[in-house]
């Protein structure tokens, strides 16, 4: 199911695996990332969400308040049942730090970096 | 995984140079926020980060202002000029043994005279002369040594000549301090001089000729050097190439010279203050070569193969006749006769951050 999607983001809901995938592309601006952040908060807080993946690997830099605010909220979302969260990898170079800035932020081991979704499926078959 | 592979910083501000000097959109400047608060972050335990931050604060007029100011972070680091100016001088290889490879060198071709001419362009302090002087003082036939010193800080000067007087000397000691640009200096004032001392000239310049801002003007000096009919001219220069014009290439030149330099700054036997001190000190002269606009830089190295080139060009050539070539110097340096170039070589890993020159009067 389809819960958002425009030239910069989808948001697919699988309900087989219970699994919620953000596919990023290009940069996106400041109040578009919030406003899907929040809507993945508001989905996983009423539906039942084991595995979000947030696939980077074609997106461009996001600011440093941006990845503070995805960081912040990944814990109000592990509150509500989500139980892992993967990346995979942005091929862009800034994007990495970025990254790197939410990485630093925390959540142990129910985050993961992969450069592939096959291997992010993979490793979410652990939490399940 | 937990965790995963990140770019260099290299890598990162190669992308960022493309944009100079004009062409930083609103994405480009988070680019350069998201690698700015990188390298911010363990900035005092990484010398990449530490040049990364120099880097974008060399740029930072061309970006506009950003959520993070690498100024709050870097100020943290000054060191009080003074203390860093001794600290560099006695501490800092590169200069401390180049400067005394070429003292040795000196006192060696004054040997059999009784007297010698020394001129120094760029003399700044004098700290080397006082070095060298000393030096002359084990030559037992010398009776007179006249040091002329071109420089075109007064201050400098003054206080050059008020160490180099206060000096005691085995022989008898004139100085001639010569307030100039070297590229504006009337060399014929040296000839009476020249006619004045019985023994040779020798010429010696250190970190100076590459502030002469147009290459004309540098084939000029060196040309009115030859014509002095010196029986030495030696050189000290950093061999990289900081007059390319091209924005991108004189970035990474200037990144790579640095990277070296900061190599060997990390394995310096001194505390972290000196040590992040000397590396902001540094970042002044990426400021000049990254920041600066082409006619208002000073500091336009060139690599030593085009000093060579000047130098033959005005009926020079090279000579080996270097004493004393320390066998190790630590930190990561190695000092090597460079039968390319017929210079040394004071090298870190595959690259040469210093070379020195030694030219003599080619025979016509």
């Amino acid at each position: 199911m389809v819960l958002f999607a425009n030239d910069n983001v989808e948001v697919i809901y699988d309900a087989n695996n219970y699994e919620l995938l953000q596919v990023w592309r290009g940069y996106v601006p400041t109040e578009l990332f919030r406003e899907v952040i929040d809507l993945s908060v508001s989905f996983v807080r009423n539906n039942r969400v084991d595995l979000l993946i947030s696939d980077t690997s074609q997106q461009k830099v996001v600011s440093g308040s941006d990845a503070d605010y995805a960081a912040l909220v990944l814990g109000m979302m592990l509150g509500y049942g989500l139980k892992a969260m993967a990346f995979v990898l942005p091929h862009d170079v800034f994007t990495r730090f970025s990254l790197k800035k939410f990485a630093d932020a925390g959540h142990g081991d129910q985050v993961g970096y992969f450069e592939h979704l096959e291997e992010a499926r993979k490793w979410s078959r652990f939490f399940k | 995984m937990q965790s995963f592979p990140l770019p260099s910083v290299f890598e990162a501000l190669h992308l960022v140079m493309r944009n100079f000097p004009d062409q930083f959109t609103e994405e480009s400047k988070l680019e350069v926020e998201a690698l700015l608060e990188h390298c911010l972050h363990g900035l005092e335990k990484s010398s990449e980060k530490f040049l990364g931050t120099l880097f974008i604060k060399a740029i930072r007029k061309h970006i506009g202002p950003s959520v993070s100011d690498e100024n709050i972070y870097l100020r943290a680091f000054e060191v009080p000029q003074i203390e860093l100016f001794n600290f560099l001088i006695k501490e800092f290889p590169f200069v401390r043994e180049a400067q005394s490879l070429v003292n040795r060198s000196i006192a060696q071709l004054a040997r059999g005279h009784k007297e010698v001419l020394v001129l120094d362009i760029g003399i700044g302090l004098g700290v080397q002369m006082q070095h060298l002087l000393k030096e002359l003082a084990a030559v037992d036939s010398l009776q007179r040594v006249v040091l002329v010193g071109i420089e075109p800080f007064k201050d400098a000067l003054d206080e050059c000549a008020r160490q180099l007087e206060n000096g005691s000397y085995p022989f008898l000691f004139e100085f001639h301090p010569l307030c100039a640009f070297v590229e504006q200096f009337d060399f014929e004032l040296l000839k009476p001089l020249r006619e004045a001392v019985s023994g040779p000239l020798i010429v010696n310049e250190s970190l100076a000729l590459h502030h002469i801002k147009f290459l004309a003007d540098r084939h000029k000096v060196i040309q009115k050097v030859r014509a002095l009919d010196p029986l030495a001219f030696f050189l000290t220069e950093p061999n990289v190439d900081h007059y390319e014009p091209d924005f991108v290439r004189r970035f990474q030149n200037c990144y790579n010279h640095f990277f070296h330099i900061f190599q060997v700054i990390d394995q310096l036997p001194a505390g972290s203050r000196e040590k992040n001190g000397l590396k902001l000190f540094f970042g002044r002269e990426i400021e000049d070569i990254i920041g600066g606009k082409d006619f208002d830089r000073s500091e336009k190295h060139e690599p030593a193969f085009r000093w060579v080139e000047k130098l033959k060009v005005a009926g020079f050539s090279m000579v080996n006749r270097y004493v004393g070539l320390p066998d190790e110097l630590g930190c990561g340096i190695d000092v090597r006769y460079n039968p390319l170039v017929e210079g040394i070589d004071f090298k870190v890993g595959n690259e040469t951050v210093v070379s020195i020159l030694q030219a003599a009067c080619a025979q016509e």
